[in-house]
């Protein structure tokens, strides 16, 4: 598999000529895949949709689109369907007005505009709504009605920037499910930004995880969570206990690390650590054991300074290795049920499920 | 505890209700009231009214009919009272206030009969028509200030029938008021429209000075500005002097007392009007608008055609409104910067306050601009999309 469709090459911007909002980004896009860029706000990410989209040029570097070069190819030349963060449904027009609006664009007859509206509508289960005006829909139907306006017009690629960060919760997990389907169904090739690590791990083929200007991985949804490039992508990605310690013992795939209140934890290599080099353990809460089991590599007690309950588990801030922050997540299927605040439980993990990442100084 | 907060609910709207009342309705019922009200002949020759209304109107009225009005007049001039009646009765036809006059005069040597004196003086008091006349300004109620308003009257026999080509100067009048209003409403409404949109879309800082210079003349006085323009305008002004030291014309050239110094200085005083609702109206329209308009294959011109433009109506509406509204009322611009075929509606209505003393027809010029002005609206209201909104986006 190697299509690409849309490619990044050495992409840099920059609105002073000081301060890169983008920093020498190669990015490539398969045909058909679903892309998300993911970051905090202020990353680069929105600038970086922004410049494929065409409403901002980049500094230097070059887009290609199917090998055409975009740089200087306005917006409107480029058909990319782009959905907005608040829609930007045309108010003075009905929702099929909308919809007719890039069909008119391309010279489209009317019959034949009439049946794709009608196409684009039962895709987005908005029927027979088709007269109304933006202002008389629920803002979820508003948000399918944006995104059958970027898709009927048969875009080779759509992007979407942070489209369902207007729904409640609920409408939101629906909506991620819905475009899931359209995208396979459509085939079409989709770039979507959000902040929001759980949208990006549900939807995507592949997540470009974006911090000050710079992709820090790129990588399917799995290979993130399981196996971070760096602390960044660790500690955006899901939750992360994060303890700095020295490295005093290697071989080829486990080092031990030992904390500054001298416990010792052995855990996965995930970078080239030398010994006496500082670094990061990485470690998900839920891959903690809590409770007594199969004896693990680590294995230690540790002191709840505060339970959260969630409903379907609950999360533990646990004192351990001179941390009063280790979070620690259980569904207690181990047995414990009566844990209380000030307790000591035993706690445990697999040497495989902590990852050693190099320590460095900006965090 | 309802009726508590009913009870709290009107007293806070009651002083918003008499201000209205106050301001608004009183004045404005007063202006109908008088526009139709005839009190003159009756309360100054109230005895001749009474005969009157019981003469048939065919054969010439009695003898004493004729010497009651005499003497009533004549009375009436000794207290110094009957200026307004001879106003009223030459109004209703000119010449009247000459024939009565002239009988006055005459009437210090009559002995005998009135009626036979009066028709030896002047053959028209042998004219029904007259005495129509006279008996047609006995009140209560006047069609005559409405109908002269659009240059009609009452002809023989309670016809109506247009005002001779001399008098016939309201519909003119009208018809140039309007024009006045909506070329110079046409021209702020395309003059406003680039200047709001850079307003809209500079930095800040820029947007807010640009603002500044909205304002400041906004905030000075009309007839500040006016007298700025008669000074620039007039044949020794400074452009004037200007066009003559560059060798540009021969003669200064006549601006002041023109059309086009009326239409000059009416859009300099109601640009603002236009520009600031526009502004406000376009600072609101999203750049994501335009954008989605672009990536949905939109060039330029049809992303301002089907896009900005009709997002922007509903501040060109307004703004235009305003504009019209306040052109329509215009006084002291033209009065001071135009000729005398420059005047609008509002300097009648003035004159005929001040120095006619013709309250009647004052009111009902007054009354039919505001119907008329209301009219267009409700037109402009259907027709113009984004008016009914007013400025306001739903």
């Amino acid at each position: 598999m190697s299509d690409p469709i849309v490619v990044f090459d050495k992409i840099t911007k920059s609105y002073d000529g000081i301060n890169t909002v983008v920093h020498e980004l190669d990015l490539s896009i398969e045909r058909g895949e679903f892309v998300t860029l993911l970051g905090p706000s202020g990353s680069g990410k929105t600038t970086t949709l922004m410049m494929l989209a065409g409403f901002e040029e980049p500094s230097g570097g070059t887009i290609t689109l199917d090998g055409r070069l975009l740089n200087h190819v306005p917006a409107h030349q480029r058909g990319i369907g782009v959905v907005f963060q608040n829609y930007a449904l045309f108010p003075h027009m009905t929702v099929a007005g909308n919809l007719s609006f890039p069909l008119e664009m391309q010279g489209i007859g009317r019959s034949e505009r009439d049946q794709r509206i009608k196409a684009a509508l039962d895709m987005v289960k908005l029927g027979p709504l088709g007269e109304r005006r933006p202002a008389e829909l629920s803002g979820g139907q508003q948000q399918r009605v944006a995104l059958a306006r970027a898709l009927v017009f048969q875009p080779k690629l759509v992007l979407m920037d942070e489209p369902l960060g207007a729904l409640d919760k609920q409408l939101r997990e629906h909506m991620q499910m819905e475009i899931k389907h359209i995208h396979e169904q459509l085939g079409v090739t989709v770039v979507y930004v959000t902040h929001d690590q759980s949208e990006a791990l549900t939807m995507s083929d592949r997540v470009a995880v974006f911090n000050q200007g710079r992709i820090q991985q790129l990588a399917s949804p799995s290979t993130l969570y399981e196996e971070p490039a760096n602390a960044f992508v660790a500690s955006f990605i899901g939750e992360n206990n994060r303890l700095v310690g020295t490295v005093v013992a290697r071989d080829d795939r486990y080092c031990q690390l030992r904390l500054e209140d001298g416990t010792q934890i052995e855990a996965r290599l995930a970078g080239d650590l030398a010994i006496g080099s500082k670094a990061v353990l990485s470690l998900r809460p839920e891959r903690v054991r809590v409770g007594p089991g199969e004896p693990d590599t680590n294995a230690f007690t540790a002191r709840i300074e505060e339970l959260i309950y969630f409903g379907d588990h609950t999360k533990l801030r646990l004192s351990l290795g001179g941390s009063s922050g280790f979070m620690a997540r259980t569904d207690f299927k181990d047995g414990l049920r009566d844990l209380q605040r000030g307790a000591s439980v035993p706690v445990s993990w697999s040497r495989d499920c902590g990852r050693a990442l190099p320590f460095s100084e900006q965090e | 505890m309802m009726t508590r907060r009913n009870l709290l609910a009107a007293a806070l709207i009651a002083p918003l209700l008499l201000l209205v009342l106050v301001s608004f309705i009183v004045p404005l019922g007063a202006t109908l009231y008088r526009a139709v009200e005839d009190a003159e002949v009756p309360s100054i020759l109230p005895q001749t009214t009474a005969l009157l209304k019981q003469w048939d109107g065919k054969d010439l009225p009695s003898e004493q009919v004729y010497h009651t009005l005499i003497h009533e007049l004549r009375e009436a001039q000794e207290q110094q009272k009957a200026g307004p009646v001879l106003n009223r009765l030459n109004f209703e036809e000119t010449g009247l206030r000459s024939l009565l006059l002239q009988g006055l005069r005459a009437s210090q040597q009559f002995n005998g009969s009135t009626k036979q004196h009066l028709i030896a003086l002047n053959p028209r008091w042998a004219d029904p028509h007259v005495w129509d006349l006279i008996k047609r300004s006995t009140g209560p109620w006047t069609p005559l200030y409405f109908l002269r308003s659009v240059d009609l009257k009452l002809g023989p026999g309670g016809v109506v029938v247009p005002t001779a080509d001399e008098e016939a100067v309201f519909i003119k009048l009208f018809i140039r008021t309007f024009e006045i209003s909506v070329v110079v409403t046409l021209i702020c409404a395309v003059l406003a429209y680039p200047i709001a949109y850079t307003l809209s879309i500079l930095p800040q800082v820029w947007t807010n000075i640009g603002i500044m210079l909205v304002l400041i003349p906004f905030w000075t006085s009309i007839l500040v500005r006016t007298t700025a323009w008669f000074i620039i305008l007039q044949r020794e002004g400074p452009i004037n002097a200007l066009l003559v030291s560059l060798k540009l014309v021969d003669q200064p050239v006549t601006m002041i007392f023109t059309r086009f110094a009326v239409y000059l200085a009416m859009v300099h005083v109601l640009l603002p009007f236009a520009i600031l609702p526009l502004y406000s109206v376009m600072r609101g329209i999203k750049p994501d608008y335009m954008r989605a308009a672009a990536s949905l294959g939109a060039p330029g011109w049809r992303r301002f055609l089907r896009i900005y433009l009709p997002l922007s109506m509903p501040g060109v509406a307004a703004g235009a409104l305003m504009v019209f509204m306040l052109s329509v009322g215009f006084y002291i611009t033209p009065a001071l910067v135009g000729g005398s075929g420059d005047q609008m509606i509002s300097y009648f209505i003035a004159f005929f306050t001040n120095t006619s003393v013709n309250w009647g027809i004052a009111a009902a010029l007054a009354a039919l601009l505001m119907g008329m002005t209301g009219i267009l609206v409700a037109i402009a209201w259907l027709l113009v999309p984004g008016f009914r909104s007013g400025g306001v986006r739903v």
